[in-house]
């Protein structure tokens, strides 16, 4: 299987067939990595079309050297950073659930739709901290490792473990609450 | 029961992961790649023709300035009195009396050239057509006239004038300063006395006194 790299290497010599095979395997991801965090539909759209024009433009200057998908998503994170620097206070670290609670009752009825589980973690998504869901996407759409997250968001290591793991516990109290009175003992 | 960890959760997420762009997204941003890759392939064209051009144009530059035939030939078109020379080495259709016709000419332009040098200042000023840069005869052009001289080619009493020197002449005496006309055909005689016949058909008030 050809790796990202490859195919964008193949992109900059003229090869448009690559880039559709790479635009294939990462359009759904990228996509998502905006919807998530925007709440605006149109503003996220702006942004995914901006990062793609991004990738096309700087082809010419582009090197093997980095990961496909990490010099991407580095864009996009700029790119979102500035969007809500112009628009709004970016959300701090705020971990005022009790994360621990969480585990104590995790259990849900099988016979609960699953759709409607799916729906709820996306509004339970929705309610993360900024920085938070943004780790928590990243590792969810783009299958990236802590190192690789610290990278692409400019933070340590350590911090992008903890922020992963709040976003967790909130997700799963937040789904509780929801289902409290039928899925939990 | 089942129990709501991270393996479940990323699960749940995966399921619920559908959202992708819109076809008018993806037709503009697949349009858009399409569009610089075929501006790429252009530029990369251009990219090797450029420098191509510009070596052979560099190349041929240097070949025309070094080769002695191409070299004696810029020189004389930089001489208004040598246009109307043509190399023989240009145009082979010469016949050899007409070559030798080219190089007597030639030959005469050298001399005039360098007598206009060693002239004094004043006189040179004064025969020198204005506007125009005076340029040495090659070595060549030179060697070649010395030679023509030592073979006996060439009468220097059949040396003729240079059309310039005479429309110089002629425009003073339109001008109506006649007294500077006249004076620069007694200078060229007086530097030329071959030349004396020639002049003075042609402006024989200047010679009545005598």
């Amino acid at each position: 299987m050809i790796s990202d790299e490859d195919l964008m290497m193949r992109y900059v010599v003229g090869d448009i067939k690559a880039f559709e095979m790479l635009y294939l395997k990462h359009k759904g991801p990228l996509y998502r990595y905006f919807i998530r965090q925007c709440k605006d539909t149109h503003k996220a759209e702006e942004l995914y079309q901006e990062v793609w024009h991004k990738v096309i433009k700087a082809k010419d200057n582009y090197q093997n050297s980095a990961k496909f998908t990490t010099w991407v998503y580095h864009i996009a994170h700029n790119l979102l950073i500035d969007e809500y620097r112009r628009f709004t206070v970016v959300s701090s670290d705020i971990n005022d659930m009790d994360e621990f609670d969480s585990g104590l009752n995790n259990n849900f009825a099988d016979n609960l739709a699953e759709q409607d589980v799916i729906k709820q973690l996306k509004l339970c998504i929705k309610t993360l901290p900024a920085v938070q869901l943004e780790a928590f996407i990243l590792k969810q759409e783009a299958g990236f490792d802590l190192l690789e997250i610290s990278n692409i968001v400019n933070c340590d290591k350590e911090t992008i473990k903890s922020r992963i793991r709040y976003a967790y516990s909130k997700i799963k109290i937040c789904i509780k609450s929801k289902f409290k009175g039928s899925v939990y003992d | 029961m089942t129990k709501i960890d991270n393996e479940k959760l990323d699960e749940l997420y995966k399921l619920g992961a559908t959202e992708t762009p819109s076809k008018e997204i993806d037709l503009a941003i697949l349009n858009k790649a399409k569009k610089t890759t075929s501006e790429v392939k252009y530029s990369q064209k251009w990219r090797y023709m450029m420098p191509v051009a510009a070596s052979m144009v560099l190349v041929s530059l240097l070949y025309f300035d070094n080769e002695p035939t191409y070299k004696n030939n810029l020189q004389l078109e930089s001489v208004p009195q040598f246009k109307k020379q043509i190399s023989p080495v240009q145009d082979a259709s010469y016949t050899e009396v007409e070559s030798e016709k080219i190089s007597e000419k030639a030959f005469e332009a050298a001399i005039e050239l360098n007598e206009i040098q060693v002239a004094p200042s004043d006189v040179k000023e004064s025969i020198r057509p204005q506007g125009l840069e005076y340029k040495a005869p090659s070595v060549m052009q030179k060697s070649k006239a010395l030679k023509m001289r030592s073979s006996g080619a060439i009468n220097l009493d059949s040396i003729s004038l240079d059309p310039v020197f005479l429309k110089k002449i002629d425009d003073l005496i339109e001008q109506g300063e006649t007294a500077q006309a006249k004076k620069m055909v007694l200078q060229l005689v007086e530097k030329h006395p071959n030349m004396k016949n020639e002049l003075k058909k042609l402006y024989p008030k200047y010679f009545e006194l005598e």
